[in-house]
């Protein structure tokens, strides 16, 4: 039984430049405990498929044109404004990219660690202070019971993505949603971030949706992953097979762009083309355009919906589902 | 924060320095003495009163003497509030020479009153009135902007931030006729002008008061707005933070920032305009008071107004400051 | 494509651009020059600005009447065919002294502004380019100023000079330069740090090319849309002054000493009121919405949306 299932999820943002299809048909489950990676570009639309899920989607312009994401018997996408607030915060939490910009520089960080607390369980200012400390010195900020007091612009760049963390957890939810959390950050805090979010989440028993675009930390982080393009789910399966046998060229061309797989010497690999207009409908397969492997029709004409090659990996090219992969030269 | 003030203090004193140098020498290039214009004056007794009131000295004499005798010599607050006999009370008493040591000299113009005794009678009056005005100003355009951001391009938006800018485009001087005009004329509420019984202030205040509760509006919204689009709100929103709360708690103390920096100005707004308000409705205020002066060329009491003016302003200004800081920990920080 | 081919293209074999890419092949100007079109209030503001302005210098020498024309035989009547917006207590075509009273509103308005400006920006500049502690002790100087009452002083100098209309140019000016000067400073400070400028400087481009192409036209967008709304808050202080008696001189008249005649009358012919504070109101709400508009065309990022 999984813990999230999100179905046909679609979301559009009503610009002036017409209607930009940012999450077109995205299903995915989430098992209780396990860490789902969701790759993909700028504006592939990962970012907004988990705000969607968290109803942080303004609207308008955004729009949640249909589907359902069944959290514990409740569909996210259509229950009342209450009770998703009672689940936001407290069952699900999320942390963003830039820790810089998503605390609030007029409150004391206690204030917002507590707040969490305050809202959503039966506490008093007292205790929820303490539950605060003990949270920012289990993301491994010192003298706590001092700097629980500071502002933010009083914490480095990496402190504030742990009080970010801390002030995430401290209800101890089901879901952690991580928007790149480690992409403002310094390489080498950028590790720290990543450890402790897997150890907290080794702690808690958290489920976690991972958003990146960096495959390479996916592969050491995310026990699933889902690789989106478009607005769509192109690839989804088990970490290994993703990395080790992918079935879809945009994934491939993924992997073959990370500049550390690269052979030394060799010109760094980039995807040609750009991310496409999201505004157009697309009549086959959205990445044919920039597409290294086919050049043909189906794939210019028809669309396809994601399809198991087995129980842990599906994929959504033509040539991989029609195909013997070892065929496909890419 | 102690540090910060002192030094803001401090920085006062030369600007004032300034101001009274400007406004001393201004005054006395002018042409013509302060009683050249009085009419059938014999040239003995025209002598007589500039050698009474020391105009006959060398400019520069005059002017270390007027320097002397404003510079503040004590600090007695208690006489702020002087036991009247009469009302049997402790009743309010503006004396900056009592309570600061300050002298403004004789008024030229008014006989036997001294410039001190004319801003203490008439700067209560003006007080009264900026301070209803404000806080007209604050009630109305706090809420106004505030609705207006959260129902951003709705009416709710639109229909506030017109209103607002109709009354940015209405003066001081055209609204206030206005309302003379239809209440106190035509529907016959109030009195058109004077300053007699309670209901007296509420005209102008609302004259002076409505014109920056548009202002007010406009930079609430613009303030909220620039909050509410932050990464932060997101945050809170994920936490499960409710919509009063977002708003109340976490947005509005940032979000009223530009207002609160914008009080400096109006506060200085507002003196020039209850000049316009005060001559429109007859109210014996100070404003009226410097214009008289000014045009009567009272020197001592044209001088004593402005430094007392520049005073107020340069005061109320290091007090905005002082709570932006309060409200931005930023600031603070750095 | 062949020339031959290219003569024979109809429209319809026109690629079709998406709107971005217009915006990206188009300067800067054309492009805010759309965007204020779109904005159909601010569009409407300059049209009705544009009107008054018009209205205001060429209908005097449409009237029948003359400013300074009085018949007192046809004193305060109300508005009606032969004047349309009535006549004043001392006989004279309202409607006329709201034309000529406009010139001078408009033209201090301008005027002042034109003095602002340079002052502003001539000040705001040299401090922004000087940097440093030159421009530390010249902003310094600024905020110093603004804590003063200024209007206390151009009210003074108009009693103790005498009311001119030069002295009334040069307080207003005097006053209304500071922020044009923070602006100014602000923009050259942070166009001196931005990497296109670095860019240029790299690709060995002179001071002269740099100032022409980069810094005029970046620093010109908000100076214009400043001086936009420069030009209201003057007309209002210029009014504010004629109202109190210490404006333009007499015979001179402007909106503000129009205003004040209106208002000492308005009791027994509230037109004399009403009829040039429409005007004034207009002219202000237009410049006012003008100005918004100027600044959402010229710098897409602060728009409301």
């Amino acid at each position: 039984m999984p813990l999230l299932e999100v179905e046909n999820l679609t979301t559009h943002f009503h610009t002036r430049n017409g209607i930009v299809r940012a999450v077109d048909g995205v299903s995915f489950d989430l098992e209780p405990g396990e860490t789902l990676g969701i790759v993909g570009e700028s504006g592939s639309g990962k970012s907004v498929t988990c705000y969607s899920i968290m109803g942080l989607i303004p609207q308008p312009p955004g729009r949640i044109k249909s589907g359902t994401a069944i959290f514990d018997g409740t569909d996210l996408l259509c229950c009342p404004k209450e009770t998703l607030r009672n689940i936001r915060g407290k069952r699900i939490s999320m942390i963003f990219q830039d820790p810089m910009t998503s605390l609030n520089p007029y409150l004391r960080v206690s204030t917002q660690l507590i707040e969490p607390l305050l809202i959503h369980e039966k506490i008093d200012k007292k205790a929820a202070l303490n539950r605060a400390i003990a949270a920012l010195e289990e993301v491994g900020i010192q003298d706590a019971p001092k700097r629980v007091h500071f502002y933010p612009h009083e914490f480095s760049g990496g402190m504030r993505q742990r009080v970010m963390i801390a002030m995430a957890l401290i209800t101890h939810p089901e879901i952690l949603i991580a928007d790149e959390p480690s992409t403002a950050l310094d390489v080498t805090v950028q590790a720290q971030i990543l450890d402790l979010i897997k150890a907290r989440q080794k702690d808690l028993g958290t489920a976690v949706i991972f958003i990146t675009h960096d495959l390479a930390v996916v592969a050491s982080f995310c026990d699933r992953v889902n690789v989106m393009y478009a607005g769509k789910i192109v690839e989804s399966g088990v970490t290994n097979e993703i990395y080790y046998r992918s079935r879809h060229p945009y994934t491939l061309s993924l992997l073959k762009s990370i500049p550390s797989l690269q052979e030394k010497g060799h010109d760094l690999y980039t995807i040609p083309g750009i991310p496409p207009d999201l505004s157009n409908e697309f009549a086959g397969c959205p990445f044919y355009e920039r597409c290294p492997v086919s050049k043909e029709d189906p794939c210019s004409n028809t669309q396809t919906a994601l399809k198991d090659l087995q129980p842990d990996h599906s994929t959504s090219c033509h040539r991989y589902q029609l195909e013997d992969p070892a065929t496909i030269k890419l | 924060m102690f540090k910060f003030i002192l030094i803001r203090f401090l920085q006062v004193i030369p600007v004032l320095l300034a101001i009274a140098t400007m406004t001393f020498f201004m005054v006395h290039a002018a042409p013509g003495g302060p009683f050249s214009q009085e009419r059938n004056v014999r040239p003995e007794i025209l002598e007589k009163m500039n050698e009474h009131y020391g105009l006959n000295d060398p400019v520069y004499v005059q002017y270390w003497n007027y320097l002397v005798k404003i510079c503040p010599k004590k600090f007695n607050p208690f006489k702020l509030f002087v036991y009247d006999k009469s009302e049997g009370r402790r009743v309010f008493n503006f004396d900056l020479k009592e309570v600061f040591g300050i002298d403004f000299g004789p008024s030229y113009k008014y006989e036997g009153r001294t410039v001190n005794e004319l801003i203490a009678e008439s700067f209560p009056v003006s007080m009264k009135l900026g301070i209803v005005a404000l806080t007209i100003a604050l009630f109305l355009g706090v809420p106004a902007g505030i609705i207006a951001s959260i129902g951003k391009n709705t009416a709710l938006d639109y229909v506030p931030m017109s209103v607002a800018m109709v009354g940015i485009c209405l003066p001081t001087f055209v609204m206030g006729p206005i309302l003379a005009l239809t209440f106190g004329l035509w529907l016959g509420w109030v009195n058109v002008s004077g300053w007699f019984t309670w209901s007296d202030i509420i005209l102008p205040s609302l004259t002076l008061g409505l014109y920056y509760a548009a202002y007010v509006a406009r930079l609430t919204r613009g303030g909220m707005l620039e909050i509410l689009s932050q990464d932060f709100i997101r945050t809170a929103r994920a936490k499960g933070v409710p919509e009063s709360k977002i708003i109340f708690k976490h947005s509005l103390k940032g979000g009223l920032l530009p207002v609160v920096s914008f009080m400096g100005p109006a506060l200085a707004g507002m003196i020039s305009g209850s000049f316009v308000i005060e001559t429109i409705f007859q109210i014996p205020g100070l404003g009226r008071h410097f214009i008289n002066s000014a045009f009567n060329r009272d020197y001592t009491m044209v001088l004593g107004t402005v430094l007392f003016y520049a005073t107020f302003i340069i005061i109320m200004n290091l007090l905005v400051d002082v709570v932006q800081v309060i409200m931005n920990p930023k600031l603070k920080y750095e | 494509m062949s020339l031959e081919s290219m003569k024979t293209l109809s429209p319809q074999d026109l690629p079709v651009i998406p709107i971005e890419k217009i915006e990206e092949g188009s300067s800067l100007w054309k492009d805010a020059w759309h965007r204020l079109r779109k904005n159909h209030l601010a569009f409407a503001s300059l049209i009705l600005f544009i009107f008054m302005t018009v209205f205001c210098i060429i209908g005097p020498l449409l009237s029948p009447y003359s400013n300074e024309q009085q018949e007192l035989a046809y004193n305060a009547q109300s508005p009606n065919t032969e004047h349309w917006l009535g006549t004043d207590t001392l006989g004279r075509d309202q409607l006329t002294r709201i034309m000529y009273g406009g010139r001078v509103s408009l033209g201090v308005g301008f005027l002042a502004t034109a003095v602002s400006l340079i002052i502003g920006v001539v000040y705001g500049a040299v401090s922004g380019y000087l940097g440093g502690k030159t421009d530390a002790f010249m902003m310094r100087f600024v905020d110093i100023l603004y804590a003063l009452p200024f209007t206390i002083f151009v009210i003074l100098l108009m009693v103790i000079f005498g009311r001119s209309v030069i002295l009334l140019f040069v307080a207003i000016g005097a006053v209304e330069w500071l922020t044009m000067a923070r602006i100014v400073r602000g923009q050259v400070l942070s166009l001196n740090q931005q990497e296109y400028i670095e860019a240029a400087v790299s690709l060995g481009h002179s001071n002269s090319r740099i100032v022409l192409r980069h810094l005029i036209p970046n620093v010109l967008g908000p100076v214009i849309v400043y001086a936009t709304l420069t030009v209201p808050a003057v007309m209002l202080l210029e009014a504010v002054l004629s109202f109190l008696g210490l404006g333009v001189p007499p015979p001179m008249s402007s909106w503000g000493v129009l205003i004040k005649e209106g208002a000492d009358s308005m009791t027994v012919f509230p037109w004399l009121l009403i009829a040039p504070a429409a005007f004034f109101s207009a002219t202000l709400f237009s410049l006012n919405f003008l100005g918004d508009g100027l600044r959402d065309a010229l710098d897409p990022k602060s728009s409301k949306d």
